[in-house]
Order: C-alpha cells, then structure tokens, then sequence
C-alpha cells in the first residue's frame, strides 16, 4: 500500500456532497474557523479525527453517535477502539507496580501499543493513522472497510502476509471464495463491546469455523476423532510467523518507533490454558513479540514479573489450507515432537508462565501404525543450494568459487561476505519498465554476460549467490543457468544464515576493482519464454502456467508498483513462490514442497512454465522446482509487466 | 439486535433527510436557493474551497511541515 501525498489524504470529492454525512456541515464535526482567512487561522481548533474515543480523543463525544447511536454504545469500547486488553497484560507482567505504571509503562504504552488503536473514521472514512490517514474516498463513508487500504494497513506484517500469501500459499477463504476480512468479522465483532476481556480470544462474537462448516464435520473421519479435541487450525494452516523480541524506543528524530528483531516461521502445539479463551486440548500457539526488554528505553528491568503472563499465546493464523502438509498423514502430526511446544523451546525467563502451554512427552501423540500413507520421494538437487557452514568452510580452504552478492549495492556497503562481489539484482539483470512488452526482461544473453564478466564473473568455476532472503539470488542463478553456467548454488538462509546463525563475520565498504574476466555464454532458451512462446504453449496439451505471485496480486487486489493492470494469465495456477521459501530465504521442507506441488497438479510429467509480476518470484519458484528434480521448468521473461504491455495479450 | 439498531439509525436519519428536503425544495420552488443535493448548491465554505481543490491543497502542502517517520517503525501483525 503506497502512502498518499499529503494533499491526496485531505482531498475530498464531489461525491462527498452527495452523501448523508455531507448534511453537516465541516465545522460541525471537525471545529475550526471556517470564516478566517488563512491556513492557520481556520484550522486552529480543528479535531482531525471526531470520531476517536476518550481518552485517545480531545472530544467528549463521538460525533457519529448523534446517528449511530447503537453502534457507538459498545464500539466505542471495542477492541479496536481502546486495545482494552493491553494495559492489564502490561500490568500483569509489570507487577502492578503503580510507580513503574506512570513512569514507564503509561509513556511506553501511549507511545507504542496504543499507536494501533483505531476510530470509526480509520474503519469507515480513512485509512488508519497507524498508515499515516488519508481519506480513502475523497471522504466518503463506506459502511464496509476496505480490506487492503484500511484493515491490511494495521494487521499487514503478519495476517495479511499470512492471507495474502506473501509468506506461505495464502488462504484458501480469499484464493477460492474471494473473502476478505468481513466475511469472517462482521459488524457484529468489530463493534461489539471489549470490556472486561484480558484476551480477544475471549469475546464470545468471535468467529468460529463451525459457524459455516458445521455440515461438513459430520463427513470427515478425521473431524470425528479430533473435533472438540483439536483446534481446526492445528490441521488446516501453515507455518507462520513466531516473533521474539519486539523493542521500542525513540529515534534520533524523537518518532517513537518499535522493531521487532527476530522472527521465525514455524508452526507450535500447545496445551489450552487458562484464559486462553479456547475449550480444545490442543491449539495453536504463537511467540507474541513481548520481551522484557521491551520498554528498557523508558527504564531499565520494567517488568518486574515478566513471567507472569504466558509469552506463547493461542493463535488463529490467516493461511488457512484444506489439506495441508500436516494433514496429509496421520504421521505427519502423530510423533512429531518438534511440532509441539516443549520445554526446550521456552526462553530463560518465560519458563513459568508457559509451562502450562508446554505439551510435556507424554502428550504428544504416538505415531500410528495404521497410517500407511506415503510420503512422495524426494531427490533434491542438491548442489543448487549451499549452507553456511560449507560455504565457510569452502572459502576457508580457497576452493575456487566466485561468490556473488545479489542484493542492492548501498546494502552491500553496509556489510557483506569478504570477497563477495556485487550484483545488484533489481537494477543490472532487466531491461527497466518502460511501456513496450521489453520491460522488466531480462537482458540479452550477450549484454548480460558482458556485464558479468566485467564483474570477474565467468564460468570457469562454480558461482555461489547469496541475498538477504527476497529471491534475488535465485533470481541471478537462474540467470547463470540461462548463460550456460551449471555449477551455481544460492547461499540456504542468505545473509543472515551467515551472520546471524552461524556467528560468521561481515566486512563494510565499497567493492574491490573487479578482475574482468569473460563471460563465454551458452544461452538455453529452453527455459525461457517470451509472450508469444507462453501463448503457443499454452495451447498445447501438458503445460501448466503456474503464477507465483502472492494470491492478492493473482487476483488484483495488491498491485504491484509496476502494473498497469490488474489480472492473470488465464487458466494460470495460483502457487505463491513463498510457499517454497521462508521470508528468510531458507528453502523449505522438499517433501512438503513436493507434497504441495503434487496436491495443486504440478507434475514432473508437465512442462511448468512459471510467471509472476517481473520474472522474480518466477525465479524462485524455476530454483525451488528444478532443486525438487522438476524436468521441464520454464521462466516467463518479464511475466505480466511485459504480458500486459504486449498488444496481443488480453487478461 | 445489530440489524434492528441500524435500522433504527438509518430511519431516523431517512426521517432527517425527508424533512430536510422538504425543506429544501420548498425553498427552491420558491426560489430561494439551488435544488437540494446539487454541490453547487452547498454554503460557501473556506473548508469546502480548499479541500476539495487539488490544486490549493499542493499548494498548501508545499508548506506544510512533514514529520518524518522512523527508518525503525516495524508494522503491527
């Protein structure tokens, strides 16, 4: 979601005059002088936002009330509009220490957690202040939120991606139904009073997945064993995100900001426990962000009985599968420690409060003997992707290798892998997005090689290519591959599989002067396309044109900053290409990733030609295919910024 | 029940509207002002000429101060 001008967010349409709210008048909502001359002078006075409750507002009342007074009864309680349920936590975890509460946790509160609370008006006029305002429709209210431009620009980083697909393969509510968040949360929730709740999971308009899928309990045998017993979500959802360690603080500017400075992607078990707001034995659980360092900026140890309160907390992930990996197996649950919390898994200072999440041994359930489901067999190619520690160790006994950085070449300033030369992925390998079908494809074989070789690339010896996670370095390695260069591996986890995991070392500055060398290139044009070769593919029998992008974008609700339209190619099969990899750039499980091109069709019987926005997330997917031994893998060049461009081409 | 309070809400502002209107084209029957619901008809406003010009508000804009936002704001789940 791009932010607006400053004069696009207080823009407001004719159509506004049009509608019931424009019987008042501005001054009547708003205040101000409209009679002044000047800026300044009209706007002294003025309440951007009439519609926030006490105490985030400088009103008394809420100004919708005056029509909507039902809705305003127990909105303006709401979770949404007083995040009730933060202060108790933080209270709880701070020892109910009222000192402490005004000195520290009342400024870290106001300046952090509360920034997310939101109004009438963030769900009905504008996008939310968290995103920065602006009228989402010259100030026409809507009675439905608009999904992308009001509820994502809160709940973005984690549901959204999660729905969306950008981790994971999205939900199948938005990829099969075209749901979006109000299906699920209707008025009825969203307004519905949040008093004297300590967690959200306990307010009873919550939505349940019975509500619509009673009937089909009954005709599954698997829904007879687990209902009532298992939460839905522990067979029907994918790995998401678990955060450890949010901290606040305030910058060198003074903006208050908060960072969140680890996040894994998995998926945890654990036990039902008080107040959990769930009645199953087993449920999902996540790491909430909580640290006791969280508010050190405003005092040191602030939360003095930290451990008061669990830190893995019952979930509801927003990536809801049919079948998915877990649930195509007994086995693939049954026996499987590692999928549920342990005593292990908890940090030093969380340990009691989570113990009653913790699924101790003796609870998780054996393997079962009458599961003779099989797993697809697998036989990765194995030399397309490196782990850190082999990489060291290969640069340590100066293996011929020529190490590639694929990221922005101002990053690889900051810090990069010693000897490691730049390749600035997103701006050298493509043609760049002007109006013709050329753009975003990529460079001609022999432009590309020319400018490899005058970086000391070649392909005497094997290239090893490394990112921080965002699939450029499938992205070159594809590239390389197209030259004719086999023996290229990207670097498993990217930069921070280096850094951060295996504690190697990182050296700043500018790149060394390459040793230009040539770059003898043998294209393949078997594994490229263009327009026209996709169209005459696709009429014949075998092909599959698998889109990677996110299921937003696949169905024009995210657009991508280069489109000039929204829309798929028909017939494409929707498959994110982070279904394959972690937001980190860890490729994952290959008989997971196998299991699930198996379940949508893929078959290494078929040529896949992949396409997405640009070519990248088409990349990822061509990398994650041919490491699984898919045969018949086909990029398309410039996918739909050069689809839609092209005269030919229709949606 | 949410469906009867809405309900309730929007007669009550239907009944507003109805007379409003009413009102209005009395008026305009009589002359006395444009026909209800036509923008042109609207009161002369500073808030309205301004911000529902394009053109104004750049200019305003140009001067008003933006704050910058931190390179450290993370987004929220």
């Amino acid at each position: 979601m791009a932010p607006l001008a400053l004069h696009e967010r207080v823009l407001v349409s004719r159509e506004f005059f049009k509608t019931d709210h424009a019987e008042k008048t501005c001054e009547q909502c708003h205040g101000g002088n409209p009679a002044a001359v000047g800026r300044t002078e009209a706007h002294k006075g003025v309440v951007k936002d009439p519609t926030e409750v006490p105490p985030f507002s400088k009103v008394d009342k809420i100004v919708c009330a005056e029509c909507h007074e039902e809705q305003v009864k127990t909105g303006s309680t709401s979770l949404h509009a007083t995040l009730t349920t933060f202060p108790k936590v933080l209270r709880a975890r701070a020892g109910n220490d009222a000192r402490n509460w005004d000195s520290v946790m009342e400024p870290g509160r106001r300046n952090h957690c509360t920034a997310c609370h939101s109004s009438c008006g963030d769900c009905h006029v504008s996008r939310p202040k968290f995103a920065k305002g602006g009228f989402l429709q010259g100030h026409v209210f809507r009675k439905k939120p608009d999904m992308v431009n009001q509820c994502m620009a809160c709940h973005g980083s984690r549901v959204g991606d999660e729905f969306f697909g950008n981790r994971g393969v999205g939900d199948v509510h938005l990829a099969k139904k075209s749901m979006d968040c109000m299906a699920c949360h209707p008025a009825g929730e969203m307004h519905a009073s949040g008093e004297g709740l300590t967690s959200r999971y306990q307010l009873p308009q919550m939505p349940k997945c019975a509500g619509c899928h009673e009937k089909d309990l009954g005709k599954v045998p698997q829904h007879k064993v687990h209902a009532g017993k298992v939460q839905c979500q522990v067979c029907h959802s994918q790995e998401y995100v678990n955060c450890y360690s949010c901290h606040t603080g305030k910058d060198a500017n003074g903006v208050a900001y908060f960072v969140n400075q680890m996040e894994t992607e998995s998926i945890k078990i654990g036990l039902a426990y008080p107040g959990s707001g769930r009645s199953e034995k087993y449920i999902l659980v996540r790491h909430v962000p909580a640290d006791k360092e969280v508010f050190d900026f405003y005092g040191k140890e602030a939360f003095k009985t930290f451990d008061n309160v669990p830190t893995w907390k019952a979930t509801s992930p927003h990536n809801i599968q049919r079948k998915t990996w877990q649930s195509a197996s007994c086995n693939h649950c049954h026996g499987q420690r590692a999928l549920f919390l342990a005593e292990g898994d908890l940090l030093a200072y969380e340990k009691a409060a989570n113990r009653p999440v913790v699924v101790p041994d003796g609870k998780v359930p054996a393997k079962r003997k009458e599961d003779t489901a099989k797993d697809p067999e697998v036989k990765v190619q194995s030399a397309m992707m490196i782990a850190a520690e082999s990489l060291h160790k290969a640069l340590g006994k100066k293996e011929p290798l020529i190490l590639v950085d694929a990221r922005a070449t101002e990053t690889y300033k900051k810090g990069h892998i010693e000897g490691a030369v730049p390749f600035d992925v997103m701006d050298e390998l493509r043609y760049p997005a002007d109006a013709t079908p050329r753009a975003m494809t990529m460079k001609a074989p022999e432009e590309l090689a020319a400018l490899l070789g005058g970086k000391g690339i070649d392909r005497s010896v094997r290239v090893v290519v490394y990112d921080a996670g965002g699939l450029e370095a499938p992205f070159l390695a594809y590239a390389l591959y197209r030259l004719g260069h086999a023996n290229v591996a990207v670097l498993d986890g990217g930069i921070d599989a280096w850094a951060k995991e295996a504690k190697l070392p990182l050296v700043a500055g500018d790149p060394k002067p390459a040793v230009v060398r040539k770059f003898e290139a043998d294209p393949n044009a078997a594994i490229i396309m263009d327009n026209r070769q996709v169209v005459a593919a696709m009429a014949e029998p075998g092909t599959i044109v698998l889109d990677a992008r996110t299921v937003g974008q696949y169905q024009g609700l995210a657009w991508h900053p280069l489109q000039i339209q929204a829309g798929h190619i028909e017939n494409a099969v929707n498959l994110p290409a982070m279904g394959f990899w972690t937001a980190e750039g860890i490729l994952k499980d290959p008989r997971a990733s196998a299991w699930l091109l198996e379940s949508r069709g893929v078959t290494k019987d078929k040529r896949i030609i992949v396409t997405c926005t640009t070519g990248q997330a088409a990349a990822g997917t061509w990398w994650a295919l041919k490491h699984l031994g898919y045969p018949n893998v086909v990029l398309h060049d410039g996918s739909w910024v050069s689809w839609e461009r092209s005269p030919m081409m229709k949606k | 029940m949410n469906h009867q309070r809405v309900l309730t809400s929007r007669n009550r502002l239907l009944r507003q509207m109805f007379a409003a209107g009413l009102a209005a084209g009395l008026l305009s029957a009589a002359g006395t002002v444009g026909a209800a619901g036509d923008p042109a008809a609207k009161p002369a406003s500073t808030c309205v000429a301004c911000h529902t010009d394009v053109e104004k508000l750049k200019a305003e804009a140009a001067n008003v101060p933006v704050p910058a936002g931190s390179a450290l704001q993370a987004g929220k789940g």
